[in-house]
């Protein structure tokens, strides 16, 4: 029997490492093709992103130049909002006497004819002091009446009455009394509900 | 000899594996190329996301600046020298007796005399007690007036007042100076409420503002008390 050599046939080395390096081929292979679609996922994102940065980019330098040429208006818009600011608080130390005046003044018209204001006292927290005269008996009764009314109460957050001065003659009554002395006073203390109205 | 066996050794490895090392090394190339686009990915996305902050802070203020000078009419100027004029930034006496000789001549009540309450002063405001003169309803015009119509934000703490016993009138008032100071925060967007209140103003105010004129730098030097 004749014995050939074939010369081209090359017989490979490293016996123990032929299975891995057919794993290795065929599944770094796929690996590959994955990772690198990966790599091509990425880089498209990353032009993408990179394009938005240019257009924000661009519209940044146009906001700025807008702003740069308004840049007067925003300092003065400041200036105004700081002012404004400082002219609420420092308002807030105003009794703003007058409008609580006017409400008290219409409810006592309203009230009684001899109902008149003797004297009024409006702190900057709308707490009040006031004292109201009467010409009559009658008169402070009917007043009496409607303090208790809510339409008198609504104008305060707490209203009480501090004195009564009567005056009135010993032995006699006070119905034939309040026809002789004109001197009936009640002293009221409280605080006005906050009047929310435009500058004055 | 042992080095020339293993560099045969490697020779024939190579030979007969280069495929699967190709492979890893294309693998590792590849690895290597992600590592090095993500990194350039993440560098942009936050570019991108501070940009997308920065924008949309600067659109903000933009259109909060377009509004502010829609709704001012480009009266804000004005606004500021009346509100200047309000408060000033620095306490000027000489404004205060121009601001009471003003209430006195436009609502009757005339004020005889006037002193600085030492007790009620800080750095902001000054407390003055003045007295005047005049009927209840003078006094009334006063009390509806005093506020803005002399040019300066003026505020009383208390206030009594007796119509039956009315004589001469002591009242306290308050005068205020404050330095406007620079806050880097939001531009803020100005209300119809912040206007209207200033147009109010404007109307009560008794003292001429010049458009796109320079404020006059003052002749006189500014004491410290003229009383």
């Amino acid at each position: 029997m004749k014995r050939r050599l074939n010369l081209f046939n090359r017989k490979k080395r490293f016996d123990f490492f032929s299975d891995y390096a057919n794993k290795i081929k065929k599944y770094g292979t796929g690996a590959g093709v994955i990772l690198f679609l990966v790599f091509v996922f990425i880089i498209i994102q990353t032009i993408s992103v990179r394009g938005q940065v240019l257009n924000l980019t661009k519209k940044k330098q146009l906001y700025l130049s807008l702003l740069m040429n308004d840049k007067d208006i925003e300092a003065n818009t400041r200036y105004f909002k700081g002012k404004q600011t400082q002219l609420l608080t420092y308002e807030k130390d105003d009794a703003r006497f007058l409008p609580y005046y006017s409400v008290l003044v219409s409810a006592l018209s309203s009230s009684s004819q001899s109902a008149t204001l003797d004297s009024i006292e409006i702190d900057k927290n709308r707490e009040s002091t006031f004292i109201v005269k009467f010409k009559d008996y009658d008169g402070m009764v009917q007043f009496l009446r409607y303090v208790e009314s809510p339409e008198f109460l609504n104008n305060f957050d707490a209203l009480s009455m501090a004195s009564l001065n009567l005056s009135r003659a010993s032995g006699s009554s006070a119905r034939v009394q309040s026809t002789v002395n004109k001197n009936y006073q009640l002293q009221f203390k409280g605080r006005f509900k906050e009047i929310h109205d435009q500058i004055r | 000899m042992i080095r020339f066996v293993n560099l045969r050794k490697v020779r024939y490895f190579v030979r007969d594996y280069w495929p699967t090392i190709l492979t890893l090394v294309s693998l590792g190339v590849v690895v290597l190329l992600i590592m090095g686009s993500y990194k350039t990915y993440k560098e942009s996305k936050n570019d991108f996301d501070v940009l997308i902050e920065e924008v949309k802070l600067l659109k903000n203020r933009s259109d909060t600046l377009q509004y502010n000078k829609t709704l001012t009419e480009d009266q804000i100027v004005v606004y500021n020298k009346i509100l200047t004029s309000l408060i000033p930034e620095t306490e000027d006496y000489f404004s205060i007796i121009y601001a009471l000789e003003t209430i006195s001549q436009n609502t009757g009540f005339s004020i005889v005399s006037y002193t600085i309450n030492l007790s009620n002063v800080s750095r902001e405001k000054l407390s003055i007690n003045i007295e005047g003169r005049g009927n209840p309803e003078d006094f009334k015009r006063f009390l509806g007036a005093y506020k803005y119509i002399g040019g300066r934000l003026i505020t009383s703490e208390r206030i009594e007042f007796s119509g039956v016993n009315f004589t001469n009138t002591r009242v306290s008032l308050n005068f205020y100076s404050k330095k406007f100071t620079f806050n880097e925060s939001v531009l803020p967007q100005l209300t119809k409420g912040d206007v209207s209140k200033l147009e109010e103003i404007k109307k009560k105010i008794k003292i001429s503002f010049k458009e796109n004129s320079e404020p006059k730098k003052e002749e006189y030097e500014v004491k410290d008390n003229p009383f």
